[in-house]
């Protein structure tokens, strides 16, 4: 016995020497080797995700201050239900937190050169596996092309915040000196130029068809698309720079700016990639034929409502999954914008959205007339619509009696012939969503005469029945105007609502938990025509007589029966109409140039309903006013300078910063 | 062949019974055949009785119980209350062991003889105690690093559930302090010369650290040595911050003795809250009051409301005393403790049960409550002739009951600023919870199971380790060895989060309309460790030369898992089972991490004459955690000692020098840094929003590159260098141990200032940048004496230590200011030192409100607002007109953020026949403590005013005047006026009024012990008895301001003190050995 403990002992030893070799070489159970996970297609897979989703799209998840993909927790529409639409002259947001802000000055920086690192290494292991042969062709050519379309997603997204930016298209590797890894400011033309040139090697590889089963994976269709877009914004530049000119170093060295003979060029680009997309018989616009204007209505909701692949018009899409069951996913769309009326019991956050009259006055009535003129809502018999009342909470007596006011019997009467869109787009006074009635009264004119706007209040009529002036005696009971100004005031400030979005007939699970999971279409065919259209118009090149033809398909889908002239009046107008909300609105001002002369001390506009108690039965008026907020904030600005923002971090990479900061 | 009949009776199934000896209750039914075997027939040669006496060598006083063996044997006997012992029938050849518990043991052949009187040598000398070290254990006198170590009589005479407790004010160099009282939290500050947490190694395997020595259970500790210099290297990566070595109690050869010590204890908190919650009308009387002196504010409530108040019969106007009705007057626990010792020269084992229950502090006493068991057994046995082996194991059971909402600083922070005009129930009689101000919650509710739930948490901590030693035949003085350890804790949280309803008071509606639905949540994290030791030594005496020596090869492994699931009850609650819950919403959660380190260690210690003392000391230890080429690292150690007293000169010039050792050691060790794997290149699994959806419906989860991958990541290197001495003179009169320090650390965890462009996509990982150092000294004084029957031994201890900052990677400075402040490395000379305060200077107080006019601007450009009488003066040292942060000078301390440097702590032991008094006091300089005002404080909120000092302050005369009208009549007072905290007001400024010297010095301990003489204890059947009264942290001495904070305890957030009491504890206990 003695001797075998001996042995035990000695040899334990030795033993333990010998295998502990490679004793302390662990791998970390959290991490993952890139052999591992290249070696199989469920792998890459996860490595494109991680790609995909650092794409900066501007969906239902981006929150303009906090940037993209803001999902829950960290931000979002967690946040009071931001959007980009109420940076522009289509939406006012209030929430307890004051959002509304002169444009462009609270939009988050998107300064991702991490993400952008994270695609560069994504194209060197590509590199790297296809020269081991774990890659077959047509695998590296697909996501060859998909990396260069993010990237080109990700530099389209720098180019219109900031103009030219620094190209890192290489992994760089970590210096011994930083002067190793500076890199300079490109031109602004050379920016959007590699941008292009991206979109370029992406369409040349990419696959024609959706993998059937990775559907939102970019195909060769998406990248036209995008660079249509990315095309036009750079030709509006070029083209309109002049209209807001900056000085400065980053001017001098072309780093911001374009000139104008270059416009031309890029509309080109437009206009051969909106074609090839055209000439695809694969992709059409959605029902183009309606056989009224209730179904025409119907279709065009439809589309946003079920966005999904079957659609022809539908050529890139986000998708989401309910966040109440996969915590960090979802949106919070519908929680946020929906109604007052529908979710005061949920919550008090709803309702933030207030659609403007400017917006809805752009709409065109169905007095067709082959000249396409907007239809602004009618409210006075004489005088005509010119007319703002600058504060409606402090009209007397006196000034109200000054109106002449047109008396509608309900609040949706004035909206009656309005393009359809309209009502698809916007919940407007006297609509019905979700089997409620809307109610947007905003006060009361007392039988004497009084007016009672914006506050509570009641009153007799001469019927001799009681009126309240929100139009209930309960807070349940109407969806504008409340508390304006206060931590309560969720309600729209304007009289309007959001509608397009929102899920009307599916019902919501979860409404307050990222419940909401309808798909953000980012690429749709009318964009594509209307950009065609744009470009066309602008630059007298390409097929004026099929941007005409595209231009009114977009309206006979809306069940216009005219034609209308191709004029760039006509185009933009319709792109108002057509893709509100769809966040072009702001980047149109943007790459136009006319963001600083739209907004100049401007106050945007609410229509309030009242209801005149000096007739009998009562009936409803609309007051024109300007909004509450805007007007709280004596109007808002667009400074020059927000065309470029600042450039971020300029002690460290001593780039030379944007004019004016 | 006598050992091969024993080895026969005793032999393995018996080995095997005492091994399945891991309960208590096994333990006693084990009584009955160990006192068989005790009276076993004798059937030997044998001779007529032997009898004799026992003494204390020194004293001459008989030893009463005092045991005596026959060599080999179970056959033995006790001395009696005289001290007399005898034997019959025992071998002539035979040898008697005489041992005693403080005493050295004797083996004595009998040699025939009829009588042996024997004289007892006390133990305690010192000088000849074995301290335990890294890798073995020395004779004191031949130590030459620094090892200061407490035995299991000191420890035990500090009675408190945490060793962190038992051990404070008692060793020199160890720094400690409270945190706090909450029952099951076990977070007490305790660092090495202020080096942050040192290693904690029990039985010669490292374990979980100061978490795991804070729950030992103090009876079954025989002593703890720390490792504080160069001795300390020997443990290489984990040893920069110093060792805690526990030793555990054994067994021993003898009649086995039974211990039972049991403790009640009444607690009450060291610090006074009684007064905080102030009533309802004073409360809105104050309230007015700080309305009226901060100008824009109207009168809170108007003078019909207050009258009611005042009345306080009106229903809804009466005065509810939330203190006095959430909080106990007494918390009660107790403890005990039942061990047993004893087996023969072959087989000893020691086994120890123990039980402890700390009571809640709140009437609804279900939450806030700790039970702990811990059971540990140790065998040692000889398996053969120079092989022995210890088998122990070692088992915890906590359980610990928390309420899920507000934990302790906003459960205190709550009763003391409810308002008392509001009841607990809604006035409409349907007793609903209110909804309370200031924090608009109820802490009824939330201290209720049944309407917010709870946290359980149990852990299940086991230890076991088997050691195995050879003494290798041939070659006298080698043995080798081997020490398997597998260690586990078992963690199982249990989270039940219910929702409820608060009303309004007064009207009962409810505030909130709907409720969050029920969630429990069952969180499960476990550990294994193993660890196995190969070990070799060797121990030669070659004339004068002793040379020692050891090399041990030491694997060790870690693996973590954990996982969380939670459901929630969408209609009631059914049971705390995941599988009752239902699945909507479920989550889950969880992972694993893994650990590797291997180590070779190597100790040569060497001495000539016992005088000229060295030791070497090498490790190399390799980790897992860092790039191959930066995870194996060398940790050498030297230290040289010199028992100068030994040297004949030197004993002819200073006689009563009983020993003087000097002794130097430098030594090198490291210290863990960063994160895992910073080396490898992978990709990270993202999280749920990382992910993206390919395909309707289906979520893909990203896989998230890797940043910059850093393969230079290593340790910290730190470095000790010690100097001291031991003196002792006239025989333990007088002893002092002294010893300066520093240690330098290299390479802490730092970013590079200089940062990558954002174009880059990546941030610098962190690298080994920064350095710093710690240097101080720690001394004790001791005193021991014994005259007639009066002996009594003193014990003081200091310890000082500071950090200076030498390298700190940072920004270039943008100021003489910043520089001067918190950049320079000319201020203080040599490195920046830390643990000083940046205030404002004071400078008297404003007695009227003409003065405010021409004084420097508290506000900046927006001036001075609401500057009353009784504020401070605050002196704009820069004379730039405005105060601000660039006024403030480094005039005070910092908080107790680390430990402060300077601790201190004052033993004294005194016996007298009988009677035993221990006295221990432990204390910090240094240091300061904030009272925040906003928080808690009636400056800035109302709801919170201490109605003691507040009686006390500035107010205008007559309680209508305007205070901002020059005429107005002030009446003084210790504290200035109240306003609300505002920009332009001294209010909100950080000056040592608010922040003050926290200097305290407590009694921790007092206790006065009867030892119930041996006859009467025998004549109920006991060995001995004791019984005693103690008192825990009886009295504190610091600044009165403080006495509702405690300076002993965690500042807490917002400098509010709010957090969970430290307790005052009077404890009655008894022990008993039979």
């Amino acid at each position: 016995m003695r001797k075998s403990l001996i042995y035990i002992t000695v040899c334990a030893s030795f033993l333990l020497l010998g295998a502990c070799k490679n004793f302390l070489d662990l791998e970390p159970l959290d991490k993952v080797s890139k052999d591992y996970l290249f070696s199989t297609p469920a792998g890459v897979k996860t490595v494109l995700a991680d790609l995909y989703n650092r794409m900066p799209m501007e969906d239902f998840v981006f929150h303009p201050q906090n940037g993209f993909n803001q999902h829950p927790g960290v931000g979002g529409n967690g946040d009071g239900g931001w959007s980009l639409a109420s940076n522009s002259d289509e939406a006012v947001i209030w929430g307890p937190n004051g959002y509304t802000s002169n444009p462009g000055t609270d939009i988050a920086e998107y300064w991702d050169y991490t993400s952008i690192r994270f695609v560069n290494k994504f194209l060197n292991n590509l590199i790297d596996l296809k020269a081991k042969g774990s890659l077959d062709e047509a695998s590296y050519n697909q996501m060859f092309g998909e990396a260069h379309f993010i990237r080109a997603y990700m530099y389209f997204t720098l180019a219109r915040r900031y103009g030219g930016v620094p190209i890192v298209d290489q992994e760089q590797a970590v210096p011994t000196d930083i002067a190793q890894v500076l890199v300079p400011r490109s031109t602004e033309k050379a920016t959007w130029d590699f941008v292009i040139a991206e979109l370029d090697l992406a369409i040349a590889n990419l696959p024609a068809a959706r993998p059937s089963d990775a559907l939102n994976r970019a195909t060769k269709w998406v990248a036209l698309a995008l660079k249509s877009r990315v095309a036009l914004h750079a030709a509006s530049v070029a083209k309109y720079w002049n209209k807001a000119p900056l000085t400065g170093p980053a001017v001098d060295a072309k780093l911001v700016g374009m000139a104008a003979t270059d416009a031309n060029a890029y509309y080109l680009l437009c206009i051969d990639a909106s074609k090839k997309i055209m000439d695809n018989t694969s992709f059409a616009l959605y029902k183009p034929a309606p056989a009224s204007k209730e179904e025409a209505a119907k279709n065009y909701q439809d589309i946003f409502e079920s966005a999904a692949y079957s659609n022809p018009e539908v050529i890139y899409l986000k998708s989401y999954i309910d966040g109440s069951a996969n915590s960090g996913q979802g949106h919070m769309t519908d929680f946020w914008f929906y109604p007052k009326q529908l979710t005061y019991q949920t919550s008090y956050m709803s309702s933030r959205w207030g659609t403007t009259l400017d917006a809805v006055d752009v709409f065109e009535d169905y007095a067709d007339n082959g000249v396409g003129a907007s239809a602004p809502i009618k409210t006075v018999t004489t005088g005509g619509e010119g007319y703002i009342v600058a504060k409606a909470g402090q009209l007397t007596k006196a000034t109200i009696a000054g109106y002449s006011f047109i008396s509608y019997d309900s609040q949706l009467d004035p909206f009656k012939n309005k393009d359809v869109r309209l009502t698809a787009s916007v919940l407007l006074p006297g609509s019905t969503f979700k089997s409620t009635l809307i109610n947007m009264q905003g006060g009361m004119i007392k039988s004497d005469g009084t007016p009672v706007i914006y506050t509570d209040g009641v009153a007799t009529g001469l019927d001799g029945k009681t009126y309240y002036s929100y139009g209930s005696n309960n807070i349940s009971g109407y969806s504008a105007f409340g508390a304006l100004g206060t931590a309560q005031a969720n309600y729209s400030s304007t009289g309007f609502a959001l509608r397009k979005f929102l899920q009307d007939t599916k019902a919501v699970t979860n409404l307050g938990s990222f419940g909401s999971t309808q798909s953000w279409i980012d690429m749709r065919l009318a964009e594509v025509y209307l950009n065609y259209a744009e470009a066309v118009a602008e630059s007298g090149q390409g097929d004026a007589a099929l941007a005409a033809t595209s231009l009114n398909a977009i309206r006979k889908r809306a069940a216009h029966t005219d034609v209308i002239p191709l004029t760039v009046d006509n185009v933009l107008k319709e792109r108002r109409v057509e893709l509100i909300f769809e966040d072009f609105r702001y980047w149109d001002l943007i790459r136009r140039r006319d963001f600083h002369t739209r907004f100049n001390q401007t106050r945007r506009f609410s229509l309030v309903p009242l209801l005149d108690l000096r007739q009998n039965p009562p009936k409803y008026v609309f007051l024109r006013t300007q909004n509450y907020y805007d007007d709280s904030q004596n109007g808002l600005t667009f400074t020059q300078k927000r065309y470029y923002r600042i450039i971020p971090g300029v002690s460290v990479n001593k780039l030379i910063q944007n004019p004016e900061y | 062949m006598e050992k091969d009949s024993i080895l026969r009776v005793f032999s393995y199934p018996m080995l095997r019974k005492i091994i399945a000896v891991t309960s208590v209750v096994f333990l006693i039914i084990a009584v009955g055949p160990l006192n068989v075997f005790a009276s076993a027939p004798e059937n030997e040669t044998q001779q007529a009785s032997i009898s004799g006496k026992i003494t204390d060598s020194t004293t001459g006083e008989s030893i009463v119980g005092a045991n005596i063996l026959v060599q080999g044997t179970t056959k033995g006997s006790i001395s009696d209350t005289n001290g007399a012992y005898t034997l019959t029938g025992v071998d002539r050849n035979a040898k008697l062991v005489f041992s005693f518990i403080g005493y050295v043991t004797q083996i004595v052949p009998v040699s025939g003889k009829a009588v042996i009187n024997i004289a007892l040598d006390s133990d305690t000398k010192g000088l000849e105690e074995v301290v335990v070290v890294g890798y073995g254990s020395q004779k004191k006198q031949t130590l030459t690093g620094s090892v200061a170590s407490v035995k299991s009589a000191e420890i035990l005479s500090t009675k408190s559930n945490s060793m962190a407790a038992a051990i404070e004010g008692k060793i020199p160099g160890v720094q400690i302090r409270q945190q706090t009282g909450e029952p099951g939290t076990f977070n007490s500050r305790i660092s090495v010369r202020g080096f942050g947490t040192p290693l904690l190694v029990i039985d010669g395997v490292v374990r979980d650290g100061m978490d795991d020595f804070e729950r030992l259970n103090p009876e079954d500790i025989e002593s703890v040595s720390v490792l504080k210099d160069a001795a300390a290297s020997i443990y290489g990566l984990g040893a920069a911050n110093g060792v805690f070595i526990v030793t555990t109690k054994k067994g021993f050869a003898g009649k086995t003795e039974f211990s039972f010590n049991t403790l009640y204890s009444t607690k009450t908190p060291t610090n006074d809250w009684a007064n905080v919650n102030v009533d309802a009308y004073t409360m809105r009387y104050m309230w007015n009051e700080m309305s009226r002196n901060s100008e824009n504010f109207a009168n809170v409530t108007n003078a019909t409301e207050l009258a009611k108040w005042k009345d306080n019969t009106l229903p809804g106007y009466t005065d509810y005393n939330w203190w006095d009705n959430t909080v106990r007057k007494y918390v009660h626990s107790n403890e005990m403790t039942l061990n047993a010792r004893g087996g023969n020269d072959v087989i000893t084992f020691f086994s120890s049960f123990g039980y402890n229950n700390d009571g809640g502090y709140f009437k609804n006493n279900e939450l806030y409550q700790y039970n702990r068991y811990t059971f540990r057994n140790s065998i040692d046995a000889k398996l053969a002739k120079g092989l022995k082996m210890n088998v122990s194991f070692y088992g915890r059971s906590e359980k610990t009951i928390n309420p899920t909402k507000g934990y302790n600083q906003w459960t205190f922070k709550r009763i003391i600023t409810n308002d008392r005009g509001i009841g607990p129930y809604t006035l409409d009689g349907l007793n609903h919870y209110t909804q309370v101000p200031s924090e608009n919650t109820n802490i009824f509710a939330e201290l209720s199971k049944d309407a917010s739930g709870y946290i359980d948490t149990r852990k299940f901590q086991y230890q076991t380790t088997v050691d195995i030693n050879y003494e290798v035949p041939f070659v006298k003085g080698l043995s080798v060895g081997v020490l398997g350890a597998y260690d586990g804790q078992i963690t199982d949280a249990r989270t039940l989060s219910k929702n409820f309803i608060l009303y309004d008071y007064a009207t009962g509606t409810p505030k909130t309309t709907a409720v969050a639905p029920t969630t429990f949540q069952q969180q499960l994290i476990s550990y294994v460790r193993k660890e196995v030791q190969s070990k070799m030594s060797y121990k030669g005496k070659f004339g004068q030369h002793s040379i020692s020596g050891t090399y041990v090869f030491q694997v060790r492994r870690i693996d973590n898992n954990d996982v969380t699931a939670r459901r929630q009850y969408d209609d009631i609650f059914t049971t705390a089972i995941i599988n009752q819950g239902s699945l909507t919403n479920q989550t889950t959660a969880g992972f694993r991490t893994e650990e590797a380190y291997l180590s070779h260690i190597g100790k040569l210690n060497y001495d000539y004459k016992n005088k000229y003392l060295l030791e070497a000391s090498f490790r190399r230890d390799g980790t897992y955690r860092y790039a191959p080429a930066q995870r194996w690292g060398n940790f050498p150690a030297v230290s040289a000692g010199w028992r100068i007293a030994e040297e004949p000169f030197f004993k002819t010039a200073l006689p009563m020098v009983s020993d003087l050792k000097l002794r130097a050691s430098w030594g090198k060790s490291g210290r863990d840094a960063g994160n895992p794997f910073q080396y490898y290149e992978g990709y990270g699994f993202g999280n749920i929003a990382g992910g993206f959806i390919f395909n309707p419906g289906t979520l893909t989860l990203g896989m998230v590159p890797p940043g910059i991958v850093n393969s230079n990541l290593t340790w910290v290197n730190t470095t000790t260098t010690d100097l001291g001495f031991d003196l002792d003179m006239w025989k333990s009169k007088l002893g002092i141990v002294f010893d300066v320090f520093k240690r330098n650390e290299i390479g802490l965890l730092a970013q590079r200032a200089a940062a990558l462009p954002n174009t880059f996509g990546a941030s610098y990982p962190q690298e080994n940048l920064n350095n710093q150092y710690e240097q101080g000294f720690d001394m004790s004084i001791s005193h021991r004496n014994t005259i007639g029957k009066f002996s009594y031994g003193i014990t003081g201890t200091l310890t000082y230590s500071r950090t200076y900052l030498t390298h700190v990677e940072r920004a270039p400075k943008q100021s003489t200011w910043d520089v001067w402040k918190d950049g320079s490395d000319t201020y203080y000379d040599k490195g920046r030192i830390q643990g000083r305060a940046f205030m404002q200077v004071r400078n008297g107080i404003y007695t009227s409100i003409t003065q405010t006019a021409t004084a420097p601007l508290n506000g900046g450009n927006s001036g001075n607002y609401n500057v009353l009488p009784g504020m401070d003066i605050i002196e704009d040292t820069n004379g730039d007109g405005v105060l601000g942060a660039d006024d403030q000078m480094p005039i005070s301390w910092s908080g107790a953020g680390t430990n402060p440097p300077l601790q201190f702590g004052l033993n004294l032991n005194a016996s007298y026949k009988n009677f035993e008094l221990t006295i221990n006091m432990a204390g910090s300089s240094l240091f300061t403590m904030s009272k925040g005002r906003g928080d808690q404080w009636g400056y800035g909120t109302q709801y919170r005013f201490f109605l003691a000092e507040y009686m006390d302050r500035w107010h205008t005369t007559n309680d209508t005047d305007n205070p901002y009208d020059p005429a107005t009549v002030w009446t003084p007072g210790k504290w200035e006026a109240l306003t609300v905290n505002g920009n332009g007001n001294q209010t909100g400024t950080a000056t040592d009024k608010w922040r003050m010297d926290a200097t305290y010095v407590r009694l921790k301990t007092l206790e006065i012990a009867y030892n119930v003489p041996a006859k009467y204890a025998k004549v109920i059947g006991l060995k001995s008895a004791r019984v005693y009264v103690n008192g825990y942290n009886l009295i504190t001495i610091c600044n009165p301001f403080l006495k509702d904070m405690d300076p002993e305890r965690d500042e807490g957030a917002f400098g509010a003190g709010n957090t969970y009491p430290l307790m005052r504890s009077l404890n009655l206990g008894l022990n008993i050995k039979f």
